[in-house]
């Protein structure tokens, strides 16, 4: 399967467009800033369907339709992203699983203005060049 | 007066935690419109249709939009129960996508609670889903992990 090809990608870096992620209107009382401090967090944060929505876009745009068909995806909130901060997804392509599968696995981070990191994670997908009927 | 609603809130948790049960199941069916999906990209600002639409020029369900959101269907959810003990925080999801959803598609939810755990004063649930078509080619499925409300128990003094 194109194992040339295939090599050549480990060790890509891919980066997400940059964007200020912000508070749909009618978010659930979590998200609320005011109910979120009383509760102890540090304020009311962004849905997670927001990291998840750039994350694909992400990959869809690096892997083509195969992300329809064999993306896998695993994100763990580990701080939480505040309305208004800046939200960067990034991954880095860390091998071929099994090995001449076509099945690269990355390794998932996405990042704030700061730098610090709000989501981490892995993923995996057939590249776009081991190409699979839709 | 945040000590009685955090109170309050923490009952609430707790005795609606402790009626939930390992391998309590949900099924559910939904058509994804296009005026949702075109809602959903505008919402969390994704271009659209872009890169969703199929071989043969059909609208794409965006797949971050599928799954089965795990305090909606096993939380609390009642108007009026205390703000704080309503839905909860995300904090961890794991999903497989076999064959995109197409616009205005049925698909069809079904979706267990595979574990129930106290953590560091949050209460967790955890959720294992599969979203198929009608006739059940599997589209998709995940397992997510979802506290109850988003309010920490904190341990007594002493």
């Amino acid at each position: 399967m194109a194992s040339g090809g295939i090599s050549q990608r480990v060790g890509q870096e891919i980066v997400g467009e940059a964007k200020i992620a912000r508070m749909p209107p009618d978010a659930a009382a979590v998200h609320d800033d005011r109910l979120a401090r009383s509760a102890g967090l540090r304020g009311g944060f962004i849905v997670n369907e927001y990291h998840f929505a750039q994350i694909t876009q992400m990959f869809l745009e690096y892997f083509g339709p195969n992300w329809f068909t064999h993306g896998e995806i695993e994100v763990r909130y580990i701080a939480p992203l505040l309305d208004g901060d800046t939200f960067i997804p990034k991954a880095r392509v860390i091998g071929e699983e099994p090995p001449g599968s076509g099945r690269l696995v990355l390794e998932l981070w996405c990042e704030n203005q700061h730098g610090e990191r709000v989501a981490i994670g892995r993923a995996s997908c057939l590249a776009p060049e081991a190409s699979s009927p839709q | 007066m945040e000590t009685t609603a955090r109170e309050v809130a923490i009952r609430a948790i707790e005795e609606h935690f402790a009626r939930l049960r390992v391998g309590e199941s949900s099924h559910q069916e939904h058509i994804y419109t296009e005026e949702e999906v075109r809602r959903y990209a505008s919402r969390y600002d994704i271009p659209y249709p872009s890169v969703y639409v199929s071989a043969q020029g059909e609208l794409l369900v965006p797949p971050g939009m599928i799954f089965l959101r795990p305090a909606a269907t096993f939380g609390i959810t009642a108007p009026d129960a205390p703000p704080q003990a309503r839905l909860g925080i995300y904090t961890r999801a794991h999903r497989w996508y076999f064959k995109p959803a197409r616009v205005g598609q049925k698909v069809l939810f079904d979706g267990e609670i595979f574990d129930l755990y106290e953590r560091r004063g949050f209460y967790y649930l955890a959720v294992r889903w599969e979203a198929r078509e009608e006739d059940a080619t599997l589209l998709a499925r995940g397992e997510e992990w979802h506290t109850l409300g988003f309010v920490r128990k904190v341990a007594s003094p002493g």
